[in-house]
C-alpha cells in the first residue's frame, strides 16, 4: 500500500543555483581519483576498524585499571535499572552516536561494568540516537506541513524506541530475557565448547588481538605516567575520544564507498512492501555504520511528502537493526572470558533490536503505536512548536537528568 | 379492442421493463468504469510517487551529504518556540485587562 502525498520539492527553491553538496573523501585533497582513491578509502576503513578494536580495548584496560575488582561500586549509581538507562540516553545524545555508545559499553563490560548495568545503558543507546533526526527535523519549521511531515517521520522512531523499551526493560528486569539470550548466544560463538562457530570467531579473535595488542599498548605506555586510578580514568577518555573520532571517520569513507551500492539497495525496494523496507534500513545502515544517517537522511524526503511515514517507519526499524554490527566488531577486541563477556553484550544490542522489530512491527495493534504516537505529535507540533521544544528538551535532557539528579540527591 | 389494449398494456410493460434493465446495465457499466478509473488513477499516482522516489534516490549522494543537524537551524527553531511561550505569556497576561473579552470585569491597569 502506497499513501499518495502532496509532492513538493525536497530542496528550496534557490537551489537549482546552488552546486548540489557531494560526499567527499579524506584523501581527495592529495589529488588522489578513480581506482587509487578507492583503494585507499578502503585502507581508510581497515586502519578505522583497527583504531576502533584497539579503543575499545582500551576502555576496558583503563576500566580494569581504574577499579580494580570495585566496577560494581564505581557504577553503583547506575545499579538503578533507569538511571543506567538514561545514562545511556544522555551519553548518545550528547556523542550523537548509538554506535559509540554501544563500543564504550563493550569495552566496560570487558572491563567488569556487570552486564545487568550495562543491559539498559544499552537500550538507552537506542533512545538517544533517535535525537539526531528529530533535531534535523527542526530545521523544516518554516513550511508547516513540511515540518508536520519531517517531525512525524523523525518520531517515529522516538515512539518505536521508548515503546521497545517499554516492554523490554520490565521483562528484563523480570526474567532477565536478554541476559538469558545474549549469555547463550555468547557462549554458543566464542566458548570452549560452542562448535566451529566458536573457534572460527575464536580464530578471528586471536588474530584480532594479536594485531591491535601493541597500539593498544602503547596507548597503555603512553597513559601509565599517571598513578591509578587516573591512569585508568585517562585511557578511558582517550578510548572514548578514540572511538568518537573513528566512528566519524569510518562514516565519512563509508559514505562515500558505499554511496552506490545503498542507492541499488533503496531503488529495489520501491514499490514493496514493508519487510523489504526493514532489510533495506538494515542494510543501508550497515554500510554506513551509522544509524543516525540512515534515518536523518529520510527526513527531508518525508518532509516534502516524497516518502510517506508509513514508509519511513520500516525504515527506521531496520536501521535500528542494522547499527548492532558496530557493537559486534567491537566485541572482537577481547578474547577468552572477556571476549566472551563482550560478545555478550554486543548480542544484546542485537537481540533487544531484533525482538523489537519482531514484536512491535510483527503484531498489527502494536506497529500502529508509534504511528498513531507519532502522527499526533506531528500534528500538534506543527499547531504549536512548544510541542517539539518540549518533546525534544523533555525526552533527550530533561527526563534523563531529573532521573540522574533525583537518584544521586536520594 | 380489449385485446389490442392488453396487447400494447403489455408491450408498454415489456418496454418499461427493457428500460429499467439498460438502465441498470447502463449504471453497471457506469460503475464499473468508475471503479476502473479510480484504479488508474490510484496506480497512476502511486506510479508517479515511485517515480519521484527514484529521483530522490537517485540524488542519495546529496542527502547523504546533507543528513546531519544544522545547530543554526536547531537553534533559530528554539529562538522561534521562546519567542511563541513568551508571546502565549503577554497574551495570557494581557487577557483579564482586554474590556472586549469580558467588559463586565476588565480591571484597570
Amino acid at each position: 500500500m502506497t499513501d499518495v502525498v502532496p509532492q513538493a520539492s525536497v530542496t528550496t527553491a534557490n537551489t537549482s543555483q546552488v552546486e548540489p553538496k557531494r560526499l567527499r573523501s579524506p584523501f581527495e585533497r592529495f589529488g588522489l581519483t578513480g581506482r587509487p582513491l578507492r583503494t585507499v578509502n578502503w585502507l581508510g576503513v581497515v586502519a578505522g576498524v583497527y583504531v576502533l578494536i584497539t579503543a575499545v580495548e582500551l576502555i576496558g584496560s583503563g576500566f580494569k585499571a581504574a577499579t580494580g575488582d570495585t566496577a560494581e561500586s564505581l557504577f553503583a549509581f547506575a545499579s538503578n535499572p533507569f538511571v543506567a538507562l538514561m545514562v545511556g540516553v544522555l551519553f548518545t545524545a550528547a556523542t550523537q552516536s548509538s554506535s559509540t555508545t554501544t563500543s564504550v559499553t563493550v569495552g566496560l563490560v570487558a572491563g567488569g561494568l556487570p552486564i545487568q548495568i550495562a543491559i539498559p545503558m544499552l537500550m538507552g543507546a537506542n533512545i538517544g540516537t533517535t535525537l539526531t533526526n528529530t533535531l534535523v527535523s527542526l530545521g523544516m519549521v518554516r513550511d508547516r506541513e513540511s515540518f508536520r511531515r519531517a517531525f512525524s517521520a523523525a518520531t517515529v522512531h522516538d515512539f518505536f524506541n521508548l515503546l521497545a523499551v517499554a516492554i523490554f526493560l520490565p521483562l528484563e528486569l523480570a526474567f532477565g530475557l536478554l541476559e538469558r539470550v545474549s549469555g547463550w548466544l555468547a557462549g554458543a560463538s566464542s566458548g570452549a565448547d560452542g562448535g566451529i562457530v566458536a573457534t572460527l570467531f575464536a580464530a578471528i579473535g586471536t588474530v584480532v588481538d594479536t594485531v591491535t595488542e601493541p597500539l593498544a599498548n602503547l596507548l597503555e605506555a603512553g597513559t601509565s605516567f599517571l598513578p591509578d586510578p587516573w591512569h585508568g580514568v585517562l585511557m578511558i577518555v582517550l578510548g572514548i575520544g578514540l572511538i568518537l573520532g573513528v566512528i566519524n571517520w569510518l562514516g565519512r569513507l563509508l559514505k562515500v564507498l558505499m554511496v552506490g551500492k545503498a542507492a541499488q539497495m533503496l531503488h529495489s525496494s520501491v514499490g514493496r512492501g514493508p519487510i523489504s523496507g526493514v532489510a533495506s534500513g538494515a542494510a543501508v545502515t550497515m554500510m554506513v555504520q551509522s544509524s543516525s544517517t540512515t534515518t536523518s537522511l529520510m527526513i527531508p524526503l518525508a518532509g516534502s511528502g516524497t516518502f510517506s511515514l508509513k514508509q519511513v517507519y520500516p525504515f527506521t526499524v531496520g536501521a535500528n537493526i542494522g547499527t548492532t554490527v558496530t557493537a559486534l566488531i567491537a566485541a572482537f577486541a577481547f578474547t577468552g572470558a572477556e571476549g566472551e563477556v563482550a560478545l555478550q553484550a554486543a548480542f544484546v544490542h542485537v537481540m533487544f533490536n531484533v525482538f523489537a522489530a519482531l514484536v512491535i512491527f510483527g503484531m498489527p495493534l502494536l506497529r500502529q503505536v508509534p504511528l498513531r504516537g507519532a502522527v499526533w505529535l506531528g500534528d500538534v507540533a506543527a499547531a504549536n512548536k512548544l510541542w517539539a521544544a518540549a518533546w525534544v528538551l523533555g525526552v533527550f535532557v530533561g527526563v534523563p537528568m531529573a532521573l540522574i539528579g533525583l537518584t544521586v540527591l536520594l | 379492442m380489449t385485446a389490442s389494449h392488453d396487447r400494447r398494456d403489455r408491450s408498454s410493460t415489456e418496454r418499461s421493463q427493457d428500460i429499467a434493465a439498460l438502465e441498470q446495465e447502463l449504471a453497471r457499466v457506469v460503475d464499473e468504469a468508475e471503479a476502473r478509473l479510480a484504479e488508474v488513477r490510484r496506480e497512476l499516482a502511486e506510479r508517479r510517487q515511485q517515480e519521484a522516489q527514484h529521483a530522490e534516490i537517485d540524488r542519495l549522494e546529496e542527502h547523504l551529504a546533507n543528513a546531519t543537524v544544522q545547530w543554526r537551524e536547531v537553534g533559530e527553531f528554539f529562538e522561534e518556540a521562546l519567542k511563541q511561550l513568551r508571546g502565549d505569556r503577554e497574551d495570557a497576561g494581557a487577557e483579564p485587562s482586554t474590556p472586549s473579552d469580558d467588559p463586565g470585569t476588565g480591571s484597570p491597569a
